[in-house]
């Protein structure tokens, strides 16, 4: 049926323990991992310890000399990273907050609610580019929704520039709520109706005004799951990258050059992976470091 | 007051999900000249099929040039049909590996299984560029750059590790009494994961599978690397280059809409499930 099966019955006819039978199942899921995760980390981790230059067919070890070069002599390392932390910011907090919102009002009852939902799903399915191309059509100076409604509503005679230095940030972010929102809203959505409806009553008949009720009913409830879509978010922007290459390319200029594109452009555009390979081992200690800090703010502060 | 600020909240998430989608959509029904009026109209005046077609590989007469345009330059239909043959490939895979895998993982938790489960988790963390490159050497060296095969072993990397973590969090919650029955009935672990976990659990299965399925389909970085510009080129990548013929707008807005045909059915199909079944994402999971 599965080759898997067939490769237990290779195996000798004795007893298995548990364990052995768990690991057995295990294997092929080891062996790719280890392929196609694991190598190409250590790989990727030896490449940054070297200056491995395709343009210039140069592959030598180096040591930490391209952490110690990216940290204190790139130009564009500050701005890199002062992107990407406004960028986490901005688009993580818009996310839950959209999310929270979209939940609570897909949770109560009103006329055309399925389809509703179904429309309010369709993002999570939309892949990162054709986001970002939805995005391109949207904000276009000349066939874009935006700049011809300034027009519309005589606001300006001929279409504006939407996309510019200071607002591409914000539209980026934007734009990963966009894609994310759905996937926290159906999960606080799915938590909202755990909550018992005798609690509500209670409240009512207690005389709680509405935003009281949700105080001190519906939020203890979603405290754990808020920080849960933060933590989801916050690790999602970090890395965010086709989003960036698919919208602005790290521009105009380098306004959206955040470590994630700045990364992939080092080593796609200016063939220098091992540079390349040093910006996204710093970010992969970003994520992890992120990912522990939430850890034990989620289980051992018993949020 | 609430209704009325209900009924304001339901607009804002209509006019939110609803806009980009429609704009795309309004710029595919119209004719080159009509996208480029200033200000852009909101509805399409001579609303038309032209540009799917053509994308399609059709050659389609324009009313307004009296002319019968070729086919667009970009294998739009290809691509689709590349990507679907990778996502099927990929979703087969991973669902033959993450089933066992995750079932294990699930029922058996012991001391050994725990750093396991960091590394799935932790996978979901990494920057894809951080192993593209590595994965892009391999694939130079077994000659996996530009093929079916080869784009869909890299997806593999990052389907993987979160379907098995899903699967994983689905068989810890999955009730062990059915099982030992069948245990006690005398059938060997394996018939009793064979004949009695894995149909009752066929549903979650089948939703995993088609989650990896649109991973797959919706990857855009590892595919522009390992498939553009070769026959094997997927339909994110082509995507992508077209936006090198910028002058036809209304083009790329249809060949955009034809690639969101699949997520949508998907999302159709997930609407049912995703309260249910928690689908979401492995950090989820673990800090539940």
């Amino acid at each position: 049926m599965d080759w898997w099966l067939v490769l237990a019955q290779l195996l000798p006819k004795r007893k298995l323990t548990d364990e052995q039978f768990a690991i057995i199942l295990v294997i092929p899921l080891i062996l790719a991992l280890l392929a196609l995760n694991i190598y190409p980390m250590v790989y990727s981790f030896w490449l940054s310890l070297t200056n491995t230059d395709i343009s210039r067919g140069i592959s030598k070890f180096i040591g930490f000399i391209n952490y110690y070069n990216l940290m204190f002599k790139d130009p564009y390392f500050k701005h890199s990273l002062r992107v990407s932390l406004q960028f986490t910011l901005e688009a993580s907090l818009l996310a839950v907050a959209l999310s929270l919102a979209f939940a609570l009002i897909l949770n109560e009852s009103f006329k055309g609610r399925r389809v509703i939902r179904t429309m309010a799903i369709l993002p999570w399915a939309f892949s990162t580019y054709a986001v970002a191309s939805l995005a391109r059509y949207l904000f276009a100076r000349s066939y874009g929704l935006f700049s011809s409604l300034y027009v519309y509503l005589g606001l300006s005679d001929t279409p504006i520039e939407i996309v510019t230095t200071e607002s591409a940030i914000h539209i980026l972010a934007l734009l990963f709520a966009w894609n994310y929102v759905p996937l926290g809203a159906f999960f606080l959505l799915a938590q909202l109706q755990i909550i018992p409806l005798d609690l509500y009553n209670q409240a009512r008949i207690d005389g709680a005004s509405a935003i009281r009720r949700f105080r001190v009913v519906t939020l203890p409830f979603l405290r754990r799951p808020i920080a849960i879509i933060l933590l989801l978010f916050t690790v999602f922007s970090v890395v965010e990258t086709t989003l960036i290459i698919g919208f602005t390319g790290g521009g105009p200029g380098r306004a959206t050059q955040a470590l994630t594109y700045w990364a992939y452009a080092k080593t796609f555009m200016d063939y220098e992976y091992g540079y390349g390979a040093a910006i996204s081992w710093f970010l992969i200690l970003i994520a992890m470091a992120l990912g522990v800090l939430y850890y034990y703010v989620l289980n051992k502060l018993k949020l | 007051m609430k209704r009325a600020l209900l009924t304001i909240g339901v607009i804002f998430i209509v006019l939110w999900s609803i806009t980009p989608i429609y704009w795309a959509l309004n710029l595919s029904l119209m004719y080159h000249f009509e996208v480029y009026s200033v200000p852009a109209h909101l509805f399409p005046e001579h609303p038309t099929l032209y540009n799917y077609l053509r994308s399609l590989g059709f050659s389609v007469f324009n009313p307004f040039t009296n002319r019968v345009d070729p086919p667009v330059g970009y294998p739009v239909k290809e691509a689709l049909i590349n990507s679907l043959i990778v996502a099927s490939i990929v979703s087969l895979i991973t669902i033959a590996i993450a089933t066992p895998a995750g079932y294990a993982l699930g029922r058996y938790r012991t001391k050994h299984t725990g750093l396991l489960t960091t590394l799935l988790l932790g996978s979901r963390t990494l920057p894809p560029v951080s192993i593209l490159i590595p994965l892009y050497v391999i694939g130079l060296r077994y000659r996996l750059i530009g093929t079916i095969y080869g784009i869909s072993v890299m997806h593999l990397a990052l389907v993987l590790p979160l379907i098995t973590w899903i699967l994983m969090g689905f068989f810890s919650t999955f009730p062990s009494e059915i099982e030992k029955a069948a245990r006690i009935d005398g059938a060997t672990r394996l018939q009793a994961i064979i004949h009695v976990v894995i149909p009752t659990a066929l549903p979650a299965i089948a939703s995993a599978g088609l989650l990896s399925f649109l991973f797959s389909y919706n990857e855009y970085l590892f595919s522009w690397v390992f498939t553009s510009g070769t026959p094997a080129q997927t339909i994110q990548p082509t995507l992508a280059s077209m936006w090198f013929m910028i002058g036809e707008i209304n083009i790329m807005a249809a060949s955009t809409i034809l690639s969101l045909i699949v997520p949508i059915m998907i999302s159709l199909y997930f609407q049912k499930y995703i309260i249910q079944v928690r689908l979401v994402d492995p950090y989820a999971i673990a800090f539940e």
